[in-house]
């Protein structure tokens, strides 16, 4: 079993590969009447000719240490968006591993699992289960998570009857008071007004400078990426092209993609 | 920090093809949490507004129980072993209704919950899971029903009404094995939402609802007995009423080892198909 990390890394990817196969004839979304005519219509031997394969992502491996604050960058359909599912365990790579150490929190989108019948205590209660704490620990940050939303006596109204601005301030900072070792953020997270997203930034800069965490951060946002990356990896037709300085991995990709 | 934490935070867990080196039941258990607040967000909704969440749990009962009550009770005059007609039928319909809203729910759970399967990672076999205890809430408000449909009649509870939870399990563990499975393959084959419905139809007309098995031992009752929901009902059904005879051991036996094997086998085929969920959706 490959649990032997070093101590200080706490990300090992290891020749991960992503292959999708797909229905050549017929239609895409397949049915149960389908698979059935399918397979007693077509010998066992050809059944595989049925399908094309392609790959999204092939033999991708890297290390993260702890602390280090990892982006991964590439142009569009590179295979960065299913290397981010893999990591976050979104989906299963076709071959290959992924060891982590400690406790892991991805964020693809702020307020996930938020349900609008819910009052605002009600859903990061939800929400905050959702992205893997225990009720004490909840109940512990609860309010910290509170105060930084700044919507204190609309909490037990339901989510229905925020303003979009006050809906998003509360799902932002369920994210932001998460203590995870490892936390995989699909681009920065800075959403709400003006003022909003000054303290979002200042947050985001918080979580990210505390050298016990490792931060990976996948983004189009090439500015972000150089501002928050100690590293940085690029990503070009589902493979792994470049890993160093993000100062570096960014103008390759400019050089590319232009 | 305390130390069970600071073990947690060295923690290495590997993941791959093939699913995680934690193992999945205690991962389940790490986020029970979900499930607590899943099955909360799911009452809060029904029961909100209270009178309206009753209403729609006690309405479709109370209908088929009319129906049934009607067709098989007026027109077609079947047995009903000395207890009121309508009676017999809700007793019935309290598993029955169960079974079937758990296979619905489970079904329609994946798609119901896209975020939490397409942008975030947890067990997902505990959102279909989760729907049981919506649905324990409900069976219980239909218990009180009945308990009053008695009370009309001027029926007595027998006392085995005490094992009722007890009897009620089995119901559980086959309701949520075929809502496993269904969920799952809601999700791979587009055209499974149309057999679901169906395939329900049939199961009622199959199960002992609109009738008793206990009472009418023929050849073709021979054949319904297979059904692992029949024992059940007839075991409900002589844990509420006085005088229903309880079905025989080996049927119940044979029953409970159908209804275990099928809950394992909807915990096993959801685990088998997990990976390809989130692609799928």
């Amino acid at each position: 079993m490959p649990f032997d990390l070093p101590e200080n890394v706490t990300i090992r990817v290891s020749n991960i590969s992503k292959e999708y196969r797909r229905v050549i004839t017929g239609r895409q979304h397949h049915s149960l009447r389908d698979e059935i005519v399918r397979s007693l219509t077509t010998l066992p031997w050809k059944r595989k000719h049925l399908y094309e394969r392609f790959s999204s992502l092939s033999d991708i491996s890297f290390e993260v240490r702890r602390g280090e604050r990892l982006g991964i960058i590439g142009p569009n359909g590179a295979g960065k968006s299913t290397l981010l599912k893999i990591l976050c365990r979104i989906t299963a790579p076709s071959s290959g591993s992924v060891a982590m150490r400690g406790k892991v929190t991805s964020i693809l989108e702020v307020g996930t699992g938020f349900h609008p019948e819910l009052s605002g205590r009600e859903n990061v209660y939800l929400n905050g289960a959702i992205l893997g704490m225990t009720l004490s620990e909840i109940n512990a940050r609860f309010g910290e998570v509170l105060a930084f939303a700044d919507i204190n006596q609309f909490i037990d109204d339901p989510v229905k009857h925020y303003s979009s601005g006050m809906y998003v301030r509360l799902a932002f900072s369920v994210a932001a008071h998460l203590d995870p070792d490892i936390m995989i953020v699909d681009e920065v997270l800075a959403v709400g007004d003006v003022q909003f997203r000054q303290k979002c930034m200042t947050r985001m800069r918080d979580i990210t400078s505390d050298a016990k965490r490792t931060i990976v951060l996948v983004s189009h946002d090439l500015e972000a990426v150089q501002e928050v990356c100690s590293r940085c990896l690029l990503i070009q037709d589902s493979r792994l092209v470049f890993d160093g300085e993000p100062a570096e991995a960014i103008r390759r990709y400019r050089a590319v993609s232009s | 920090m305390t130390a069970q934490s600071q073990d947690d935070r060295q923690r290495v867990h590997v993941f791959g093809p093939h699913g995680s080196s934690e193992g999945w039941l205690r991962e389940c258990y790490n986020y029970r949490t979900v499930v607590r607040f899943l099955a909360r967000r799911d009452l809060i909704i029904r029961y909100r507004h209270t009178a309206i969440g009753i209403g729609w749990v006690i309405c479709k009962p109370v209908l088929a129980m009319a129906i049934f009550t009607i067709v098989f009770g007026r027109i077609a005059h079947m047995p009903a072993h000395g207890v009121p007609y309508p009676v017999l039928v809700l007793t019935g319909m309290i598993p029955w209704q169960f079974f079937s809203s758990v296979v619905n729910d489970c079904s329609i759970s994946l798609a119901n919950n896209l975020n939490l399967v397409t942008k975030v990672w947890l067990p997902r076999i505990l959102l279909p899971s989760s729907t049981v205890i919506l649905n324990l809430t409900d069976a219980m408000i239909n218990v009180l029903l009945l308990l009053c449909l008695l009370a009309w009649y001027h029926v007595a509870p027998s006392v085995h009404m005490l094992l009722l939870p007890l009897v009620f399990l089995p119901v559980v563990l086959i309701s949520l094995g075929c809502g496993l499975f269904c969920s799952t393959m809601m999700v791979l084959f587009q055209d499974v939402k149309n057999i679901i419905p169906v395939a329900l139809q049939f199961g009622l007309l199959a199960s002992p609802v609109a009738y008793t098995l206990a009472g009418a031992p023929n050849a073709w009752s021979q054949l319904l007995w297979l059904n692992p929901l029949a024992p059940c009902i007839e075991w409900v059904r002589w844990s509420v009423l006085n005088g229903m005879a309880a079905p025989s051991l080996e049927r119940s036996l044979i029953a409970l080892t159908e209804g275990v094997l099928i809950f394992l086998f909807g915990v096993w085929f959801f685990r088998n198909q997990d990976a390809r969920l989130a692609d799928a959706l």
